[in-house]
């Protein structure tokens, strides 16, 4: 197995803006974005599949390995949990994996909670992450994430996607974030359930998927705010029917008021 | 019984009007321009579910043209932490409706409504009437009345060029 972490691929497309009200704040009419390269890097864990936790916390000392399973992050606690107990937020449930040195800004797909549980966040899914064992934590830890970036003057869009490689049969999620770089509030506007979509394009580009093509959406208006700084997590999970192979997974919103941008990822498909 | 047959039994001897559609042209946007009816006095029928904790579901009556609050007044409503719209196969396995048809007037007992206030003020409203192929026209009375219709001020947010209605 490959160790990614950072781009795989980034493309990006800006188009111009959608709406013509006045005081629309976030149609993007001007192509000046910038793309946002996360770091790469080139270790080589010992083992070429993800381990458990049990395993991890068993593993000698100085051993690099992969390990997977959900992160809960309460403060400067942060860990992979061999089971999550479901309360709100959730707790983690043992056996469990500390983490020493994950930079949560690098994970995509936090889920965030209300305002007075600041300072629990988790993921979903099973996150796979990789650094040494010592004294049964896992240090210098880093997330393994195939992933993508883009951004222009207002927001950053990433995506990623969980279980990386996807399996050519089973289930997915798309994890796409949208962060407001600014100061001030913004307020995405949707005109129907369907807040995002991806497509998976072969290599002659032909699209082999789309998130939404068999999904009807909710007929309703509806609002989404991001306060300033904050980043607003989008899970699309589905159950995926396609050909091994490589693809380019392109990921937009369907914020009637921008951001008009889109971004690409390379993905492998088992 | 069918959902048809539930909406004309519980409509039955209030006023109330009938209006077929294509089902291809349910959609409240392509509806009323095909039909001529304004937004304005259409409304949509929206399944709200929960997703912590999961298994708590609402529906939303709202007009076309706000903005359901599901962030935080739909979501303290129903008392959760999280909520967010029905998937399409969630509202056909609770109301056994489609998205596009679903009617406040054949929904299960025990699912809270709440009716967005403004929809009070108008003289009468499009609703769907259960499939994709009716609509319904009635006074906002009768969905006040319905077992578990709750009226609500706030439900929905007014679009920023909409003036709020005092």
């Amino acid at each position: 197995m490959r160790l990614r972490v950072g781009v795989a691929m980034v493309a990006l497309a800006v188009a111009a803006g959608a709406c013509g009200s006045d005081d629309d704040a976030g149609a993007t009419t001007t192509a000046a974005p910038t793309t946002a390269a996360p770091t790469s890097t080139t270790a080589a864990p010992d083992t070429d599949q993800p381990m458990s936790i049990s395993a991890a916390l068993e593993a000698p000392d100085g051993a690099q390995v992969q390990v997977v399973g959900p992160l809960i992050a309460a403060g400067d606690d942060v860990r992979l949990c061999g089971a999550v107990m479901e309360s709100y937020p959730p707790q983690c449930g043992e056996p469990s994996l500390p983490l020493d040195g994950l930079s949560l800004d690098a994970v995509i797909g936090l889920s965030r909670p209300d305002p007075e549980f600041s300072g629990v966040v988790w993921t979903d899914f099973p996150l796979v992450a990789f650094g040494t064992v010592q004294d049964g934590i896992l240090t210098e830890a880093i997330p393994i994430q195939a992933s993508a970036s883009v951004s222009d003057t207002r927001t950053e869009l990433s995506l990623a996607v969980s279980p990386d490689p996807i399996p050519g049969r089973g289930g997915v999620v798309w994890l796409i974030d949208v962060t407001n770089l600014t100061d001030a509030a913004l307020v995405l506007q949707f005109r129907d359930g369907q807040s995002a979509d991806v497509v998976l394009t072969d290599e002659s580009g032909t699209e082999v998927y789309r998130w939404s093509a068999d999904k009807s959406f909710t007929d309703a208006l509806w609002d989404q705010t991001i306060d300033p700084g904050t980043t607003w997590s989008i899970q699309l999970h589905d159950e995926l029917n396609v050909a091994p192979g490589r693809y380019l997974a392109s990921a937009t919103l369907a914020a009637e008021n921008g951001p008009e941008v889109a971004l690409s990822l390379g993905v492998d498909v088992q | 019984m069918d959902i048809e047959a539930q909406v004309r039994r519980t409509l039955a001897g209030s006023d109330h009007e009938l209006i077929d559609c294509d089902p291809e042209l349910a959609d409240t946007a392509a509806f009323c321009a095909h039909y001529g009816y304004p937004e304005e006095q259409s409304a949509n029928t929206i399944l709200v579910a929960s997703r912590r904790p999961p298994g708590e579901s609402a529906a939303c009556v709202v007009l076309a043209t706000t903005r359901l609050d599901v962030n935080n007044r739909v979501r303290k409503l129903m008392g959760v932490r999280k909520a967010s719209f029905a998937p399409a196969e969630v509202t056909s396995e609770l109301t056994g409706m489609l998205i596009g048809g679903v009617t406040p007037f054949a929904l299960p007992a025990d699912l809270p409504i709440y009716i967005d206030a403004r929809i009070m003020d108008l003289d009468w409203v499009i609703v769907g009437g259960g499939s994709r192929s009716l609509k319904l026209k009635v006074p906002p009375a009768a969905l006040a009345a319905l077992p578990g219709a709750e009226v609500v001020e706030g439900l929905a947010i007014a679009q920023p060029n909409e003036p709020e209605v005092n």
